[in-house]
């Protein structure tokens, strides 16, 4: 009994598993398509997270001060740097592949 | 895109064996000894085929094969092969079988792939016939001896050719970082030096092996082995039928499956083989909980275009380098 239920809680697992992987993968070869469009240098190290990104939040918050379920953001003269680090980005090989996994040939 | 040639110090030697064509890679400056360690590969690969194959009539499994029902002292090769047959069929449940060769050829696959012709006749085996036959087969180790079930017959190609990319590899490593791509199953050994891994490429499904947009990735690899069975390739029409060349055990037919192809990465070929073979068989979802049931690492394309993976499999597209860790 105990086996059974462990393999079914396991199995709801995986299956969640399985749903939210699949949303990742997507990215992720979306992410090497685009990738591979640019025509950069070669890089032998998995992640680029050298750049990092600056976000100016305006300083009218009215908006968000306005709305009972978000938080008001501190009152400022300029707006709000947020220093904010660069997402790890996939860098796929910029080299010719050696070998293709596919069905025995 | 433009794309980096490969270092001098890659050196690379190919050859056909197996009904399929294997490529060699090493990373060395030493052309003589890389020279050496290729010429060893490729006759290790001989000796292999030439003891596991179904379609030599003077092959050690052919004769394994005639003599289903008796007791059979068998090669040191042919010992380890059988043992790691079973013990897949034992760890996929059955879903991997090796005992399904007389299926396979009433199926029409009774030849190397690239003599079957179209519109043969032929008739399905009854499925009773063929459940889980792999677990009668008997095995001596004192004696190093096999018995196979009467009528019974071994199949032993996707294994045979893993594990012998696997033997290969080993004959390779003391050169240097290594990959074998045995047909479109790669082993890998070592990362070359100053890259993460050997660039290697995931095809699409019936995919132009030339084309650089038939790939659904591009990730480095070392370290593994990553295998993929399809019915996107190795398929003929049987009676009017489109057939392929996976049988599912629980109905000796082809298998209906709604997966196109199946990637498994493991630590070694054999199991990624079983594994792909298995999870193919299974269907998409049911095949990546499986998968997940013995945390191992792979991706499947199904007929519908679903593209499923587990998690570690994702990680190895996104550049991780330790997916099996």
């Amino acid at each position: 009994m105990t086996t059974n239920r462990s393999r079914r809680t396991s199995q709801q697992t995986g299956t969640l598993k399985t749903v939210l992987v699949v949303g990742s993968l997507v990215a992720t070869l979306a992410g090497t398509r685009l990738l591979a469009a640019q025509d950069t240098a070669v890089s032998t190290t998995a992640f680029s997270t050298d750049a990092a990104v600056t976000v100016v939040i305006p300083a009218d918050n009215s908006a968000a001060t306005s709305s009972s379920s978000t938080l008001p953001l501190p009152p400022t003269s300029g707006g709000t740097q947020v220093q904010l680090k660069a997402i790890p980005q996939v860098v796929q090989p910029q080299i010719r592949p050696v070998a293709r996994a596919r069905s025995s040939r | 895109m433009n794309q980096q040639p490969h270092p001098a110090s890659w050196q690379s030697h190919s050859f056909r064996a197996m009904g399929s064509q294997i490529v060699l890679w090493l990373d060395s400056q030493n052309v003589a000894q890389a020279a050496s360690a290729f010429a060893q590969a490729e006759a290790l690969f001989a000796n292999n085929e030439q003891v596991l194959s179904r379609f030599r009539s003077d092959s050690e499994l052919t004769q394994l094969n005639a003599r289903s029902g008796q007791w059979v002292t068998v090669s040191s090769l042919m010992w380890r092969e059988v043992n790691r047959a079973v013990d897949m069929a034992r760890q996929t449940n059955g879903r991997f079988d090796p005992t399904l060769l007389n299926a396979l050829a009433q199926a029409g696959y009774d030849q190397s792939f690239e003599r079957i012709g179209s519109g043969r006749n032929g008739r399905w085996l009854a499925s009773e016939t063929l459940i889980g036959r792999w677990a009668e087969i008997e095995l001596d180790e004192t004696l190093q001896a096999v018995r196979l079930p009467a009528g019974v017959q071994l199949d032993l190609g996707g294994i045979a050719k893993g594990d012998t990319a696997q033997q290969a590899l080993s004959l390779l490593q003391p050169v240097g970082p290594c990959l074998v791509d045995a047909g479109g199953d790669l082993v890998a050994g070592a990362a070359p030096v100053g890259y993460p891994g050997w660039p290697v490429a995931l095809s699409r499904p019936g995919a132009d092996d030339t084309a650089e947009a038939d790939a659904l990735a591009t990730f480095w690899l070392a370290e593994g082995a990553l295998a993929t069975s399809g019915i996107d390739y190795r398929r003929w029409v049987q009676a009017g039928v489109v057939a392929h060349h996976l049988i599912d055990p629980c109905t000796g037919q082809p298998a209906n499956t709604d997966a196109l192809t199946a990637t498994v990465l493991a630590r070694d070929a054999a199991t990624a083989e079983a594994w792909a073979t298995a999870t193919l068989i299974s269907g998409a979802d049911a095949g990546i909980d499986s998968l997940l049931d013995v945390d191992l690492a792979g991706l499947v394309v199904g007929r519908d275009g679903r593209i499923l993976a587990t998690l570690r499999m994702d990680h190895l597209l996104q550049g991780q380098l330790s997916p099996l860790a």
